[in-house]
């Protein structure tokens, strides 16, 4: 009786592990994440609208702005490692997880990449200098949101 | 086919519409299935282009700078491309999740037994 029992309850964990450990095309939701990629974009966002407002068309600027660059990279390294290291059961959800940790990195290279002409030229506004680095970063906030109900 | 040597384009809408028809050229199947994902970029990357056009005709920044603006508009297109294959993952999942979270409270309900913890969680709503 012990032992039908002992099966039934084995069974029973078996099917909840089938059931339950269902990340085989993208990693579960993580509101930590969520929350750390977020406040990167909302500074990146901040970043881009004081150059589209004229703060950094003086390369001469590129000083100041260093600590706002510094920090949002921190933020996105931060958010890289812990999308990185999100469980997955599958190929196609290591792919998925692995597409996020690239959208965080690719928003980071795009904020280095703004940085880099911030130095050499200023940014000059209305000439479609932040656009991209907005583009990858919504990509990377939607990336890390997409799995909320 | 495009007659690339005579495109005249002075508008956002022109540039958005010779985009799209350029990409459904390469594959129609590709943007039918993804421009709903695409096409509010794909408008962001013409406004950026023609902002970087007039910016360059008129000397408000020189061409090294404008090469450095479009060769980051390419990274980030790139990415975009990326995007609709991973948002194509995030709704398989959804539509596994939606289909297992039903059953595991059907299951549930009539049994008490549940097959789907991460799923089906008595004593909330959601």
């Amino acid at each position: 009786m012990k032992l039908v029992h002992g099966i039934r309850a084995a069974m029973v964990a078996g099917l909840a592990l089938a059931l339950g450990a269902c990340a085989l095309f993208a990693p579960p939701y993580d509101a930590t994440l969520d929350q750390k990629t977020t406040a990167a974009y909302e500074s990146v966002a901040k970043l881009a609208a004081q150059a589209e407002m004229g703060l950094y068309q003086d390369k001469a600027t590129y000083a100041g702005a260093v600590d706002t660059y510094a920090t949002i990279h921190g933020a996105l390294a931060v958010a890289a490692v812990r999308a990185a290291s999100a469980p997955t059961a599958g190929k196609r959800a290591e792919t998925a997880r692995d597409a996020t940790v690239g959208f965080v990195k690719g928003c980071s290279a795009q904020v280095a990449g703004l940085a880099t002409l911030h130095r050499t030229y200023g940014l000059v506004p209305g000439t479609g200098a932040t656009t991209a680095m907005m583009v990858s970063c919504d990509q990377a906030a939607k990336a890390v949101g997409g799995m909320k109900n | 086919m495009v007659d690339f040597a005579s495109l005249d384009i002075d508008t956002v809408d022109e540039l958005v519409s010779a985009l799209e028809d350029e990409l459904g050229g390469v594959s129609t199947r590709w943007w039918n299935a993804n421009k709903s994902v695409v096409a509010g970029y794909l408008r962001s990357l013409a406004e950026a282009t023609m902002q970087t056009r007039v910016a360059l005709a008129n000397h408000q920044i020189p061409a090294e700078a404008a090469d450095m603006i479009m060769r980051n508009q390419q990274l980030a297109f790139n990415q975009t491309l990326q995007f609709t294959r991973f948002m194509t993952l995030v709704l398989a999942q959804q539509l596994l999740d939606a289909t297992f979270k039903l059953i595991g409270w059907v299951i549930y309900n009539k049994t008490g037994v549940n097959l789907a913890p991460s799923l089906v969680q008595p004593g909330t709503t959601a």
